[in-house]
């Protein structure tokens, strides 16, 4: 591992500078990188490592990737609020432990399609009937039924895994 | 955990229970609710081990759903999903994402008090209406949003916006407003950019009616690929829309042969402080893109290909000069 840092820590943050154009954030997301590959480390996920470039790009994705999308939701959280109909106050703690969980939803829903997505959010999240969600999202009953079968699933297995990792 | 089996892998017994807990779920959130239908879930969830471990993951969902407020957690992670779209997608266009982010982190310094969105100088500020339409708010950029029964109506106060209409249920009609007038549109993709005596309106899909505000001026219907100058009383101008200038909302800038004081102007829209150019050098003609969230960068470009020198006195005071 500090093998892997010693060489290719510079080379990644210029490879990220390249990317991003900001020196600042390249080498904050190049830290951030290294983290992560030691978190996954500490949990007995050992890469091996024939190419340690490309495997570095590759987590340094993730790690941007998840960044953005951190961001995407805590904007999208904020607007919501500023939506509501009725004026809503958190405390700075509660906003933060919602945006964790709005995060961890997220995940747990990617890669779902948009209708499933809807559907689940629409009954878990928003309290609606089958009835109403068919008509909002033009299908039928028994797709959403079937839309949130899988969506449960996904959510299940995701969570399940993520809790063997945590183990 | 007792979830992992051997080799950290759910064994498939597990995997089957899983499936069949969320069958369940969705099942039982299905309305009515059926006495007999209960029964067989109790049945199938106290049947083995492994139904029961399934259920109590279920149940772990639950909570976790639970402790968010819903209907907001809902909007938001809805504004999210239709803003980003897929990881993958994310991914391909990292690129402009990263600018987008980066103008995320500029410290927002609120240029108009009371508008219902606006992005700082610097930010361009991708924005879901209610109705799925899609709004990018240029750097300075002010907006409110007014919609009701006639109408799907936003008030542009200041800068520049880009819009993707979405189709309404209710067949309202969407319009921007400036105080030249109003653009209406049916489901299409347009920038509507306020300047201190008109209003420019360029289309990049279908068509939009421009309505100058001035009571009895004649209304105009502009085409894709067409760019309308309108004032209060009439629409002046129409000419060929330049489909690069629609890339301000990917955060680039992109121009064919301008003279290189326009382009240091429309740099300095996006930059803190004050950024100008000395007349001498403003006519060099300049073809290329350029990074809007960088100026830096942008202006260390020009000087690599023109004979000009980047003159800063602090970091809000930037001038372009002959070298």
């Amino acid at each position: 591992m500090s093998t892997l840092y010693s060489e290719n820590q510079r080379w990644l943050q210029d490879w990220l500078r390249r990317k991003l154009g900001d020196t600042h954030m390249a080498a904050d997301f190049a830290q951030d990188t290294f983290l992560r590959i030691l978190a996954g480390v500490a949990k007995g996920q050992l890469p091996v490592l024939h190419e340690p470039r490309h495997y570095l790009v590759t987590i340094a994705n993730r790690v941007m990737v998840d960044h953005f999308r951190r961001q995407a939701l805590e904007r999208a959280w904020l607007d919501a609020l500023a939506l509501a109909p009725e004026p809503v106050q958190f405390s700075p703690e509660m906003q933060l432990a919602a945006i964790e969980t709005l995060c961890e939803i997220d995940a747990m829903l990617q890669g779902l399609g948009a209708k499933p997505r809807q559907a689940f959010l629409m009954s878990q999240l928003e309290g609606l009937g089958y009835a109403e969600i068919a008509q909002r999202l033009q299908v039928t009953v028994s797709s959403v039924k079937k839309y949130m079968a899988r969506a449960t699933e996904q959510c299940l297995l995701f969570l399940v895994r993520a809790g063997e990792f945590a183990a | 955990m007792t979830a992992a089996g051997p080799a950290g892998a759910v064994s498939a017994p597990r995997l089957l229970a899983l499936r069949e807990a969320a069958q369940w779920h969705a099942q039982l959130c299905a309305e009515p609710q059926d006495a007999a239908q209960r029964e067989r879930w109790a049945r199938w969830r106290d049947g083995n081990a492994d139904n029961q471990w399934a259920w109590d993951q279920l149940e772990r969902l639950q909570r976790r759903l639970g402790s968010v407020p819903g209907k907001m957690s809902a909007a938001a992670l809805d504004l999210a999903g239709s803003r980003a779209g897929s990881r993958r997608a994310m991914l391909r266009g990292l690129g402009g994402l990263a600018m987008l982010g980066g103008g995320l982190l500029v410290a927002r310094q609120p240029v108009f008090s009371g508008a219902d969105y606006q992005a700082a100088k610097g930010e361009i500020r991708p924005l879901v209406l209610e109705d799925g339409t899609r709004l990018v708010l240029d750097s300075g950029a002010a907006v409110d949003v007014r919609y009701d029964v006639t109408q799907r109506l936003v008030w542009l106060r200041a800068g520049n916006v880009l819009v993707e209409t979405a189709a309404d249920p209710a067949r309202r009609p969407f319009r921007v407003g400036t105080v030249h007038g109003l653009a209406t549109s049916v489901g299409t993709r347009y920038t509507v950019r306020l300047e201190a005596r008109v209003t420019r309106v360029a289309v990049l899909e279908h068509a939009v009616l421009l309505h100058p505000a001035q009571a009895f001026a004649p209304s105009r219907l502009i085409q894709a690929g067409q760019e309308a100058v309108m004032s209060v009383r009439e629409v002046e101008a129409v000419t060929q829309a330049d489909p690069a200038r629609a890339l301000w909302a990917k955060g680039v800038l992109v121009v064919s042969d301008w003279p290189l004081g326009d382009v240091v102007a429309e740099l300095a829209r996006y930059r803190p402080g004050w950024l100008g150019c000395d007349p001498a050098v403003a006519g060099y003609r300049v073809s290329g893109s350029f990074p809007l969230k960088d100026s830096d960068a942008a202006l260390a470009a020009l000087r690599r290909t023109f004979p000009v020198e980047v003159q800063r006195r602090t970091r809000y005071w930037t001038r372009i000069v002959h070298r």
